[in-house]
């Protein structure tokens, strides 16, 4: 899943950075609320973690411009707590309010919340047959035994069964499992899927030839 | 009930009721009784003047010493009466059958003072003394009677319900002439019985229509405090409606809506200070939370460590510098702000600021030019110094590349004067008056790397203001600021009083 970062404040937006790719999300940042702006439009993040008090264009203003173009999730991460804040958030078009000072077990919990509802899925356990995938705590079980997967190969699994019965191109899948600091190579999708494969079953990841990946359900 | 206005206005109202009707009543009672009294009064004088003339041409001798054998038809004294002193040379006796004296005549009729105004009224009496005390003649003949004595020529008394009035007759004699009142009276009590029950009732009435009026006054005063009541913290926007209002409330009522209003401006400064406050704390926190829970969610290598470590320091630092700059600004607000006064040179101050802040302009690629003059003042140097500095390091910071920073320091009139101007980017005149606010960003965020946490010139402000100085701005977009502090000088004996008194226990050590 790939999450843009609007933060000023280095320090803390280095802390998001660091958090967030540990648990596999692929994660762009943006230190102002232009240059956010610009990195919101243009991809189709899969949730986007927003500051209000931003140099160059502050919060509200990049949620109002945003929504105009794009419904990707966002979650407000600020410090002003006051509750005529949060309702001008929320109202103003975001998904979720947080107010800093947070704890990241929060954060990830909310932006699961946020990929998963996005999806229209509202459970975080979803199963295909014999496998089981529990996007909370990012496991997936094959026949009640425990797969080990990498964080790759969970977040490939998680954005193709999140997005069940429909077609994801080969870019689609850069697009979100990939970060913009990610050095990839042209087969790596290709690489991951044969892994997927090898562990769930051939049959878990269909390929449309030319066109993408699917998981049927 | 004693507190109640409504009572205490109806305690008063009835008093000063009472007092009026009871006034009102007392003079209609004296008065009328006064002229009863006075009707009286003419009939027993002018019997008593009848009585005087009739005296006046009785023989002396009778005057000075009685009767010795009065006539029994003519003289009604009775026969048993003591005959007090006998005199020596009394007269013979008069001869009996002789034609009465027109004295006796006079004597002998009571005198005319029947009142004509019926039978209820008493008949008058009257009784005749001699110049040695001796009763001549009494009507009705059982008037029974002390010896009576004035000084005055005409007396009038009050003798149980009876009216007298005592006159000096001729050669002596005193004339006594009295009327029972008692019928005169039964009028007059009568009169006191129909005033008391009017007056009661005119009480009653005015009493009760008080309750009413009182209560009418303190209804806009109920309206006011019910209103008044209804506001607290949450709705200060509230206003009392004063367009139904009489003038006297209206003017209460504005006075308490300016009041209000200021309340309400105040309460929204501090709220949104102590929320500014909170956010710039919020910041800093967050760092510190969000690495120290990275670093322990999993094992890391000692560099991570350190640098979370270092991490967790900045942001430390970060909120000890906020901490001890809005100490400062409490401090400031509560005229606590100690200042260690002394004379200080403004131009030392600058050059000591341009030696502070000389690496940052080099790194900024900004020319600090200083053009200073000697500008003594009264000051605290450290503070004067972090004035100074942070109006630099603003010049700096939000100068263009190779601008330039020029420092001026002179001495105007009663003040010293330091200018720092600066060829930067300027202030938009709308954000001008705000400039010295607390937590004030001309760009509202701007990135705290080279913002601060926006109370640098609000402490400015602070700092200078307890030297009883004053600091402005003026600015031009794409031009530049200026920023002016002007301090008094020393030679001013009325700062020093003024600083002295207002700031406690100094270290004011020279003039």
């Amino acid at each position: 899943m790939r999450v843009l970062i609007v933060e000023d404040e280095v320090d803390l937006r280095r802390a998001l950075v660091q958090s967030l790719c540990e648990a596999g999300y692929a994660v762009d940042q943006s230190p102002d609320g232009n240059d956010g702006l610009v990195k919101a439009t243009s991809w189709d993040y899969d949730v986007i973690i927003l500051d209000i008090m931003l140099p160059g264009r502050n919060g509200w203003d990049v949620l109002e411009k945003l929504r105009r173009e794009k419904q990707t999730p966002v979650l407000i991460l600020t410090a002003r707590d006051a509750v005529p804040d949060r309702i001008r958030g929320l109202d103003g078009g975001a998904d979720d309010y947080l107010v800093k000072p947070f704890s990241f077990v929060e954060l990830h919990a909310r932006l699961r919340a946020l990929i998963r509802r996005s999806a229209g899925q509202a459970s975080s356990i979803i199963d295909v047959g014999d496998i089981v995938v529990n996007t909370a705590n990012r496991t997936v079980t094959k026949n009640g035994e425990s797969v080990t997967l990498t964080a790759r190969e969970y977040a490939l699994v998680e954005l193709l069964i999140l997005n069940r019965g429909k077609l994801i191109s080969r870019t689609m899948i850069y697009d979100h499992i990939f970060g913009e600091d990610d050095a990839t190579l042209s087969n790596l999708v290709d690489v991951h899927v044969s892994n997927i494969r090898k562990k769930l079953g051939a049959e878990f990841i269909c390929t449309r030839r030319g066109q993408g990946y699917i998981i049927d359900g | 009930m004693a507190k109640s206005l409504r009572w205490r206005l109806q305690i008063w109202h009835a008093a000063i009721l009472s007092l009026v009707v009871g006034g009102f009543a007392a003079v209609v009672y004296f008065q009328f009784r006064r002229s009863l009294l006075d009707e009286v009064d003419a009939e027993l004088l002018s019997g008593a003047r009848i009585l005087e003339g009739a005296l006046r041409t009785m023989p002396g001798e009778i005057l000075e010493h009685g009767f010795g054998n009065p006539p029994p038809n003519s003289f009604d004294n009775r026969p048993d009466r003591p005959e007090r002193s006998p005199n020596p040379r009394r007269l013979p006796p008069a001869p009996m059958r002789r034609p009465p004296e027109p004295w006796e005549q006079a004597l002998r009729l009571p005198p005319p003072m029947i009142d004509p105004r019926g039978p209820r009224d008493q008949p008058a009496y009257f009784a005749v003394f001699s110049g040695n005390g001796q009763l001549l003649k009494a009507v009705p003949a059982d008037f029974k009677s002390p010896r009576y004595s004035t000084r005055q020529p005409i007396e009038f008394r009050v003798v149980e319900f009876r009216r007298e009035l005592v006159l000096q007759g001729p050669r002596g004699t005193t004339i006594v002439v009295g009327k029972d009142v008692r019928p005169h009276f039964d009028g007059l009590n009568w009169l006191a019985v129909q005033l008391a029950a009017t007056g009661f009732c005119v009480l009653g009435v005015g009493l009760i229509g008080g309750w009413w009026l009182s209560g009418r006054a303190i209804r806009p005063i109920q309206q006011i405090h019910e209103t008044a009541a209804r506001i607290d913290a949450s709705n200060l926007s509230e206003r009392i409606d004063t367009e139904s209002m009489d003038r006297e409330l209206k003017d209460l009522g504005s006075i308490l809506n300016s009041m209000l209003a200021r309340l309400q401006q105040a309460f929204e400064q501090q709220v949104r200070f102590t929320a500014d406050a909170s956010h710039e704390l919020r910041t800093p926190i967050s760092v510190l939370i969000a690495h120290t829970e990275l670093a322990l969610a999993r094992s890391r290598s000692t560099s991570d460590y350190q640098a979370t470590i270092a991490t967790c320091h900045r942001a430390g630092e970060r909120m000890k510098s906020l901490v001890e700059d809005l100490l400062i600004l409490a401090r400031a607000d509560a005229g606590k702000l100690e200042l260690r006064l002394l004379p200080v040179d403004l131009s030392k101050i600058a050059e000591e600021a341009r030696q502070m802040l000389r690496p940052i302009a080099e790194q900024r690629s900004v020319e600090l030019i200083l053009d200073c003059l000697p500008a003594e003042c009264l000051g605290d140097a450290d503070r004067l110094l972090q004035v100074a500095t942070n109006l630099i390091s603003n010049a700096i910071q939000y100068n263009r590349s190779g601008g330039q920073v020029h420092v001026t320091t002179l001495v105007s009139g009663p003040h010293a004067v330091m200018q720092v101007r600066d060829t930067g980017v300027g202030i938009a005149p709308s954000n001008l008056p705000h400039l010295f606010e607390r937590f004030y960003r001309v760009d509202e965020a701007r990135s705290r790397d080279s913002g601060g946490s926006g109370l640098g010139l609000a402490i400015c402000h602070s700092i200078v203001e307890a030297h009883h100085g004053t600091i402005t701005a003026a600015s031009e977009i794409d031009v530049g600021s200026v920023f002016e502090l002007r301090i008094p000088r020393c030679r001013s004996q009325v700062f020093l009083i003024s600083s002295a008194s207002n700031f406690g226990q100094k270290d004011v050590s020279a003039v």
